[in-house]
Formats: C-alpha cells, sequence, structure tokens
C-alpha cells in the first residue's frame, strides 16, 4: 500500500466522523501527503482555551516510516523546540508503528501538552521551569504565550504580533 | 440711478439676506433643497466659496509669514531639546559595546534634573534604553516595597515613582513584569497593586495584563526570565542577578539598603530604586 492510498483511506475514515472535538484535520488542496492539524488545547492545562496548529509531512515510506509534525503556533511547552516547533515525542520517532493514523498522531501530541515529559526537553527553560517544581511559573509562562500567539476559538482578537526586532519599529499592537 | 432700479436692487438684496439666514439657521437635513430653494442653496454655496476664497488669498503673505515664523521656533526648540538629550545621555554612553549603559545610570544625570517632568521622564528612560525592545523585571523590591514572597500575603505597596517609569518603559519597549509568589493570594496582591497604579491595561504606556507573570520558585524565575531574552533584566533578589549575569547584556540590581551587593560585572548595574536610575 502506497503513502497516498493509505492517507485517502485515513481521510475516507476521517470525513465519516470527526469523532474527536478537539482536533481537526485538514489536507492540502494540491497535495494529500501534506496535513494541517488544529488541536485544541487540552481542560486543565495551560493550553486550554487556544488552537494550536501542526503542519504534517507524511512521507513516500508511511505507513512504515512516521509523518514529519511540527508545531506551527508557537508554543512553550518543554519538549517542543520553541523557534523551530520540532516536537520531540517517541511515537514520532524510535516507538512509530504503521498501526498508527494521522489522527492517533494529533491525539498523542494533545497528550503531550497535558503531561509534559521535562526530562528530555527541546525547550531547557520549559523543562528547568518544571524540574524546580515551579507549575506556576511553567503554566504562567504557557499561558502567556498562548495568549500571544495561539489563535482563540470563535475568532477572538486577542492575538498578538510577535516581539518586534528593533525598537525604531516598534509600536504597540493594542 | 432710476428708482426702480434701486427698488429692484433693495428687494433683491432683502430676499438674499432672508435666504442666508434661512439656509444658515435651519439644520441642513430639515429642508429639502429641490426645485428653486435648490437652484438658490447651490448659487449661494458657490457665493460663499468664492467670498471665502478671496478672503484666504488676501490674507496668505501674512500667515505664511507667521507660520514660518513658528516653524522656526519649534526647530529651535527641537534643536536645544535635542542638545538636551545629547547632554543626557553622553555619560550613561557604554565604554565598550558589552558593558551595560544602564550601569553607568546611576551616576545621577545632570541634565535630567532640570526638566523632571513627565515629558522629561520619558525622553531619559528612551534615552537609556535604547536599543532594548524587551525588558523584563521582577515586581518584589523593584515596583513593590515587599521584597519576600509571604509579605505579598497581607498586602502590597507601590513603590515610589516606580509606575510612572515602567509605564514609561512600556512606550518604548516591550515589559514582562514577574513576581514570585507563594499561592493565589499573593498573585491577586501584586496584580491589585499593579492595577490601582494604573499600570496593567492595553493603552499606550501601559503593562499588558497578561505579561504579568507569576512563579513560586527563584530557579523559576530565572528559566522564564532565560526564555525571555530580554535586552534588560530588572531584579531586587542578588541571587537572581547572580544566576542570570552569565546569559544576559544587562542587569539592573535594585539593592536593599541592607543587603550586600552581589557579584559584580560588567552587565550589572546597581541603583537603591528605578528612580535613582532613570529619574536622577
Amino acid at each position: 500500500m502506497t503513502a497516498k492510498t493509505r492517507v485517502m483511506k485515513e481521510y475516507k475514515e476521517i470525513s465519516r466522523s470527526q469523532a474527536d472535538e478537539a482536533i481537526e484535520l485538514l489536507p492540502d488542496e494540491r497535495n494529500i501527503l501534506l496535513w494541517k492539524g488544529l488541536i485544541k488545547g487540552p481542560q486543565e492545562s495551560p493550553y486550554e482555551g487556544h488552537i494550536f496548529e501542526l503542519g504534517i509531512k507524511v512521507p513516500d515510506s508511511y505507513p512504515l516510516a512516521p509523518p514529519a509534525v511540527h508545531f506551527v503556533t508557537k508554543i512553550f511547552h518543554p519538549n517542543v523546540h520553541f523557534k523551530t516547533g520540532e516536537i520531540c515525542l517517541d511515537i514520532l520517532k524510535t516507538s512509530w508503528s504503521p498501526a498508527w493514523t494521522l489522527q492517533a498522531v494529533c491525539r498523542a501530541v494533545l497528550a503531550l501538552l497535558s503531561a509534559p515529559a521535562p526530562d528530555s526537553p527541546l525547550n531547557c527553560d520549559a523543562g528547568n521551569l518544571l524540574r524546580a517544581q515551579d507549575m506556576r511559573g511553567y503554566s504562567s509562562m504557557a499561558r502567556m504565550y498562548a495568549t500571544r500567539l495561539a489563535a482563540m476559538p470563535q475568532g477572538s482578537s486577542i492575538v498578538e504580533q510577535p516581539h518586534p526586532s528593533s525598537l525604531n519599529t516598534f509600536k504597540e499592537d493594542h | 440711478m432710476p428708482p426702480l432700479a434701486d427698488d429692484l436692487r433693495g428687494l433683491l438684496q432683502l430676499f438674499w439676506s432672508r435666504l442666508a439666514r434661512l439656509l444658515t439657521g435651519t439644520p441642513p437635513q430639515t429642508i429639502a433643497l429641490t426645485g428653486v430653494l435648490g437652484l438658490a442653496a447651490f448659487l449661494y454655496g458657490i457665493y460663499q466659496l468664492r467670498q471665502a476664497g478671496k478672503r484666504r488669498s488676501g490674507t496668505s503673505p501674512r500667515r505664511a509669514a507667521a507660520s514660518r515664523a513658528a516653524f522656526q521656533q519649534q526647530q529651535q526648540q527641537v534643536q536645544s531639546s535635542s542638545i538636551a538629550h545629547q547632554q543626557q545621555s553622553t555619560p550613561l554612553q557604554p565604554a565598550c559595546a558589552q558593558q551595560s549603559h544602564i550601569l553607568k545610570a546611576s551616576q545621577p544625570a545632570a541634565a535630567a534634573s532640570a526638566a523632571n517632568t513627565a515629558a522629561g521622564l520619558a525622553g531619559a528612560v528612551r534615552a537609556q534604553l535604547a536599543g532594548v525592545s524587551i525588558i523584563t523585571m521582577s515586581a518584589p523590591g523593584v515596583l513593590l516595597q515587599e521584597t519576600e514572597p509571604h509579605q505579598l500575603q497581607d498586602g502590597a505597596c507601590m513603590q515610589e515613582s516606580a509606575a510612572e517609569i515602567v509605564g514609561a518603559m512600556a512606550q518604548v519597549a516591550n515589559v514582562f513584569i514577574l513576581a514570585q509568589v507563594e499561592d493565589e493570594i499573593g498573585e491577586a496582591t501584586v496584580r491589585c497593586a499593579l492595577e490601582e497604579a494604573e499600570l496593567l491595561g492595553l493603552k499606550q504606556g501601559q503593562v499588558k495584563p497578561h505579561r504579568l507573570l507569576f512563579c513560586s520558585t527563584l530557579e523559576g524565575k530565572v528559566s522564564m526570565v532565560r526564555q525571555l531574552e530580554p535586552g534588560l533584566h530588572v531584579d531586587a533578589a542578588a541571587a537572581t542577578i547572580e544566576s542570570l549575569q552569565r546569559f544576559m547584556p544587562q542587569l539592573l540590581y535594585i539593592q536593599q539598603a541592607h543587603l550586600p551587593p552581589p557579584a559584580s560585572g560588567s552587565n550589572i548595574g546597581i541603583a537603591r530604586s528605578l528612580a535613582e536610575v532613570f529619574q536622577a
């Protein structure tokens, strides 16, 4: 089974039953191997109330090889690189199994948002906050960045531009 | 002149003045300007415009001269104020690129004391923060009189003139305020104190509410500052200053009277208060 047929099959399944409310998977109009995933910050996590975008690239060897997934929306999380969006998740690397689907991958990313693993951090500062057991600081930072950078459901307009790089061009955006 | 023409002219003038009064006296929505009335209104409008045009062209040379004089005066003011700014910022110039210019600020700036107005403060802050786009500061001991988390359980008092200075900072850079607290009560206390000082809000010169961050450990605060990568961090905790010294371009230590200074370094400035640095 080629990657395309497998992905098409997954696509049909997804459109038949968008079972998971917290996940929305949209294929690229021109390329079925490129997907956009929208995940809703889990309840009781500092990401609650915000939507994060994932970029998903399905390799030709899928499902034998895992899809390449990264955060398009910047997120403060110990297992996500703040600048590149790279995700450190075992099933996307060593523990991948062809039985997994794109939907399952998104579900695993959601689980990672609820239960961060500070021992193998891609974002050291987030990891250090958790290792220092400073949940207050971790949540505070994660919420602040989510408010700045992630979308809110129902198109609320609290989305803020990233930091301006130079003082001269600096303008308060609110 | 024949009396008939005189009469006619008198009548016409009467009619004209009536019409003018009618048109100027009533709000435009109340009369429908159609037909003859519409034509009259159109003519009246043209007449008014031409009159206005004549008046303007008649006075224009005088006006131009006046505005030129005003402009020159303004220019002089701008020049003199920029000279004042230069004087102000000269003692603050870093000796080398790596060295903190805030550090030098603890020497009182002579020019700033002359104009201690809001504009003077904004200028002084702007001059000293040139090139800094992100500022982080710890609230306890810097903005608040309380320094320890447990003191924030009972209440928080703003330091004198801290709100003004941070407001001026928020106009030129992104300001993040951090506070180490024990629990939700501590958070609420700090938030209330800053809100009461009108420091939090979405207006120009205010710190956006979501940029007020809380933590429960000193190590946590260090990680947060490192993540934010500010151009300047202000703190009243010597331990935080020491932990950040290797990573931050500029640090400002607000030293409490009874405490010894932290390890010194070229990127650490020391002052008793924000006011001492930015208001002098």
